[in-house]
């Protein structure tokens, strides 16, 4: 450790303070991540539908949900590529069903941003049908809002 | 497994956070993770000096300041920079820990702990390691919102416009706490010339 004795004594305890190490915050790291991993973030529910577009299933008329925090990580997957990046995600849920999907995307300067966009509508769309089936009232084309927030040199996920 | 938000390099502190904070607010928990490798140890540092060396409620309290920054960040807006959100999380807990407890003394234990890196001279490393627990009990009496803007200042490195968000000060007030901290601090440490 550069300490000048020369130096005055606060000058050298706050250099050594700065310079210290504290060995206990790997353990405090880790109990943070493992609570961080325990806390359910609060999250709307979707109703999901059969291929035939009912949102009751079988003769007693069961719904099935799916929650938020299921359906943006993947739908971020699907959107992040080697010239776009998921800026934003937001669901807007109404009665519980998917009435709008807003995205913002950063993309990479030089790609075709209308087929960037095209590609992440059908992408969406594709997510949608998967996991929540066929809703007849989302209508991809009307209802998913793509919005380029960023173009940028080399890679968007660094941007 | 090594996490790609191991290095978000490339770009300067700022714009790093921006990415970081892009990806958790989308859910990606990695990119939390780098989160709190970048700006954990320091909230960590501040809030064990704040809580006078009680190691066990400086954890505590960034314990709780990321778990309120993970379930709050899609709230973050980027008014502010990360860190001094991020800190202000810290300083809101510490104060509340202050006000619930008496007063206590600075930690025996951390005292004894606060032993800075050897240095190749062992007298060098004896001093050292005596004034930085002259310099620990000295802030141990500075008033509350002293010890908190020369943390940030000295030890943080933040400007004065980062400590008055952090603290929700004005930057006059931020600049007259701080030099009546160093001032008292000078005070407490000029028996050690």
């Amino acid at each position: 450790m550069a300490v000048d004795g020369s130096q005055d004594p606060l000058e050298r305890a706050t250099q050594a303070i700065r310079e210290e190490d504290a060995p206990e915050w790997v353990e405090v790291a880790q109990t943070i991540k493992s609570r961080v991993r325990s806390v359910v973030r609060p999250a709307a529910t979707l109703t999901a539908f059969d291929p035939q577009g009912t949102a009751t299933h079988g003769s007693r008329g069961s719904t099935l949900h799916v929650s938020e925090r299921v359906l943006t990580p993947r739908l971020r997957a699907v959107i992040d590529t080697s010239t776009r990046a998921a800026d934003s995600v937001d669901v807007t849920v109404t009665e519980d069903r998917c009435s709008t999907i807003r995205i913002g995307l950063v993309c990479t300067y030089g790609s075709d941003l209308q087929t960037e966009g095209a590609e992440v509508r059908a992408a969406v769309a594709e997510v949608l049908t998967a996991l929540l089936g066929p809703d007849p009232a989302f209508d991809p084309e009307r209802d998913v809002e793509i919005r380029i927030v960023d173009v940028v040199e080399g890679d968007p996920h660094r941007a | 497994m090594s996490s790609i938000w191991a290095e978000p390099s490339g770009t300067d502190d700022d714009s790093a956070d921006h990415v970081l904070v892009r990806a958790a607010r989308l859910g990606d928990r990695d990119a939390f993770d780098a989160i709190v490798q970048r700006h954990g140890p320091g909230m960590y540092r501040f809030a064990l000096r704040m809580v006078g060396g009680h190691a066990s409620d400086a954890a505590e309290i960034v314990q709780e300041s990321f778990v309120s920054a993970w379930k709050n960040i899609a709230t973050f807006e980027a008014r502010s920079s990360l860190k001094t959100w991020l800190y202000r999380l810290v300083t809101r807990r510490a104060a509340d820990l202050q006000r619930k407890r008496k007063p206590t003394p600075v930690d025996a234990d951390f005292l004894a702990a606060v032993t800075p890196p050897a240095s190749s001279d062992p007298l060098q490393s004896v001093m050292n390691a005596e004034l930085v627990v002259a310099l620990q009990a000295a802030l141990a009496e500075l008033t509350w919102e002293q010890r908190a803007v020369w943390l940030l200042r000295e030890i943080e490195g933040m400007s004065y416009d980062e400590m008055a968000t952090t603290l929700a000060m004005t930057p006059d007030s931020v600049r007259g706490q701080l030099h009546r901290g160093r001032h008292n601090l000078a005070e407490r440490m000029a028996q050690w010339r």
